[in-house]
């Protein structure tokens, strides 16, 4: 795993779906204070019919921004390992880089919930004594190696606290 | 060598029952009231009497069942009645050590003991309420004579002479009171009062609210300054007393890589750690004693406390004149090259870049002034006012402080500023988990740069960031810890 990669390009498809369903929550808020509107008095549905637009419109910006972001998103987000430590990259404008030595990893976490699961994929949180990181999503084999490979390493540059 | 399981000093039975008492009091009283409410009058005293005696018992069984045992590795506590609980401590794994001692229990020799390790519990792992003043020494034996660091196998052929080169520091008088009356520590215990009184006021009848409010303007405006000047004056005495009495007789003593904190006039506290277990020494000075020139020295340690960040640290040196700072960390952590450290200007850019994010809050915070306020003149100038000296002098000091330097293979120096308290950490490298650079594209073409360091300290971690940074020094950092770059020296 000697060189800097990106994840794996099903992770745009679970991005959008995450996009989707946040989308699916607000409009549901929405539609809530909407039907509330019709079932209100009078003097109460103006308000009501104002916060339900509001809502709306809330939701269409983070879809829409959420979408459009997917593809900057996986294009500046990258990881590298080697024997020594792990890399992670976020953004181009706003760059992140982070480096966590191996011998500083208390444990790996793999998480996989529902939507991850229809790829196949793994979130790999990175823990330290301080703090974690995560990768968003690996395939699950490769999810595999990394763990064992983190955690051989670890084995081996065993420093306490 | 190994023990039998103890059970703690029967003066246990008293923390216990306070404890005890502490708990179920609110539960209890609630009880009584429900009852009187329920008309049932004459079965009051047997109500009581039974609540009494659930308590008493209680305490009595959490008693009978505690015990502790000291084996060869480890410290075995057990406890509980119901739910058995027995809580297994390696030595190695201790990372403070510290025993509260309250002055009438000073006669019979009895003191609470604490044990903290690595893990993210609640509190300490292992509380033992009150045991002979002498096991703590056991304990510290037992932890030294399994050499299972290196460290340590070389702290035991320094033993050799051991009393001679044990450094020690005891506070004065006149630091003491230094100390307590320059600590901003008034200010939180008077904004806890105002909001409870924010709360009282909630809950009082408005119309009492509002005769009480007559009467206070009949008193006139003075009175009424006057009265709010006599309480911070209280305030501010009362939490200076309570410094001095948790200060007092403040005593520092270094041993062997062993660094043991005494303190404390009603309840004596006494600190165990060793230098292998300290995360970062840090030298924080707030505003008030940035006039008086003096600053404290802590360290960062792991615990299980969850207190506010600098609340958790351990105070090693409570005053010291600036200048003299580095003699004392020279004398008590020769391994922190504090000479090296450059004096450094402050970076023009730096400077612009925080002023002008201050300028872009200052001018929100305006606006939502203004839109709030804009009918009452005055009251929307003063506001602005304060929000002015709320946003600027911080981002001021910030530009003027913010430094990271790599000081050798071992140690970096990163200074920072919390809205008006300047600290400077020491941090070693072991300890350092994650580093983080941040750099935005425009950034990035001027050369400048953000580094965030992430330290364990008390049970979480501590976030420690330096923001526009000339991008050599940034990356010199980052490559450092990396281990690209052999030393600078």
């Amino acid at each position: 795993m000697n060189k800097v990669e990106k994840l794996p390009a099903d992770i745009k498809k679970i991005w959008r779906l995450n996009a989707y369903f946040d989308f699916f929550i607000l409009f549901v808020v929405s539609a809530a204070f909407y039907i509330w509107k019709i079932l209100a008095p009078k003097n109460m549905q103006p308000v009501l019919f104002r916060i339900s637009l509001i809502i709306l419109a809330i939701a269409i910006v983070i879809f829409i921004i959420e979408l459009a972001l997917v593809q900057y998103r996986w294009n500046f987000w990258t990881f590298y390992i080697d024997e020594r430590q792990v890399e992670l990259h976020h953004g181009y404008f706003f760059r992140k880089q982070i480096v966590i030595p191996i011998a500083r990893v208390q444990n790996v976490t793999l998480k996989q919930g529902p939507i991850l699961r229809l790829k196949d994929l793994h979130k790999v949180i990175v823990v330290t004594a301080a703090g974690s990181d995560e990768i968003s999503g690996l395939k699950t084999s490769q999810a595999n190696d990394l763990k064992e490979l983190i955690m051989k390493l670890a084995k081996e540059a065993r420093n306490d606290l | 060598m190994t023990s039998k399981p103890k059970h703690l000093h029967f003066a246990a039975l008293l923390f216990f029952l306070y404890d005890m008492i502490k708990n179920a009091l609110i539960p209890f009283i609630a009880g009584v009231f429900g009852a009187m409410a329920g008309g049932a009058k004459k079965y009051m005293f047997w109500v009581i009497l039974a609540g009494v005696l659930l308590i008493l018992g209680a305490t009595l069984l959490k008693y009978v069942y505690y015990t502790y045992q000291l084996l060869d590795d480890e410290i075995v506590v057990k406890y509980g009645w119901i739910v058995k609980k027995v809580n297994h401590v390696p030595y190695d794994r201790i990372q403070n050590v510290t025993t509260n001692q309250w002055f009438f229990l000073k006669p019979f020799g009895l003191e609470e003991l604490e044990i903290e390790t690595a893990g993210r519990s609640d509190g300490p792992e292992v509380k033992l309420r009150a045991v002979p003043d002498s096991l703590k020494q056991e304990i510290n034996d037992l932890r030294k004579s399994r050499p299972v660091e290196v460290e340590e196998t070389v702290s035991d052929i320094k033993e050799v002479e051991p009393s001679s080169n044990a450094n020690t520091y005891m506070i004065s008088w006149h630091d003491l009171l230094k100390f307590s009356f320059t600590s901003p520590a008034f200010l939180t215990g008077f904004l806890v009062v105002l909001g409870l009184y924010g709360k009282v006021s909630n809950s009082i009848n408005k119309s009492v609210y509002d005769g009480v409010a007559k009467q206070a303007s009949h008193l006139g405006v003075l009175l009424i300054v006057a009265l709010i000047v006599v309480v911070l004056i209280l305030f501010y005495l009362g939490a200076t007393l309570v410094l001095i009495a948790q200060y007092y007789h403040f005593k520092l003593t270094e041993e062997n890589g062993q660094f043991v904190m005494e303190r404390g006039f009603f309840q004596k506290k006494v600190t165990t750690i060793t230098m292998d277990r300290v995360q970062a020494v840090m030298v924080k000075q707030t505003w008030l004693r940035s006039f008086l020139h003096i600053v404290t020295v802590q360290l960062v340690i792991v615990s299980n406390s969850k207190k506010d960040d600098s609340e958790k640290d351990i105070i090693v040196m409570p005053v010291i004149v600036e200048g003299q700072v580095n003699d004392f960390i020279r004398q008590f952590f020769p391994k922190v090259p504090v000479d090296i450290i450059e004096s450094n200007t402050p970076v023009k850019r730096t400077m612009y870049y925080d002023l002008r994010n201050a300028t872009y809050f200052a001018l929100i915070t305006a606006a939502i002034i203004i839109s709030a306020f804009h009918s009452i003149v005055w009251l929307a100038v003063v506001l602005i006012i304060l929000e002015l000296l709320f946003w600027y002098p911080p981002a001021f000091l910030r530009a003027k402080r913010d430094h990271v330097q790599v000081l050798n293979d071992d140690f970096l120096m990163i200074r920072v500023n919390k809205i008006l308290t300047k600290q400077t950490y020491f941090v070693p490298r072991e300890s350092i988990q994650i580093i983080e650079k941040q750099q935005s594209v425009w950034l990035e073409k001027k050369h400048f740069a953000h580094l965030t360091v992430n330290c364990r300290s008390g049970n979480s971690k501590r976030e420690i960031k330096v923001r526009y940074q000339r991008e050599e020094e940034v990356l010199n950092a980052f490559d450092w810890y990396k281990g690209l770059v052999p030393t600078p020296k």
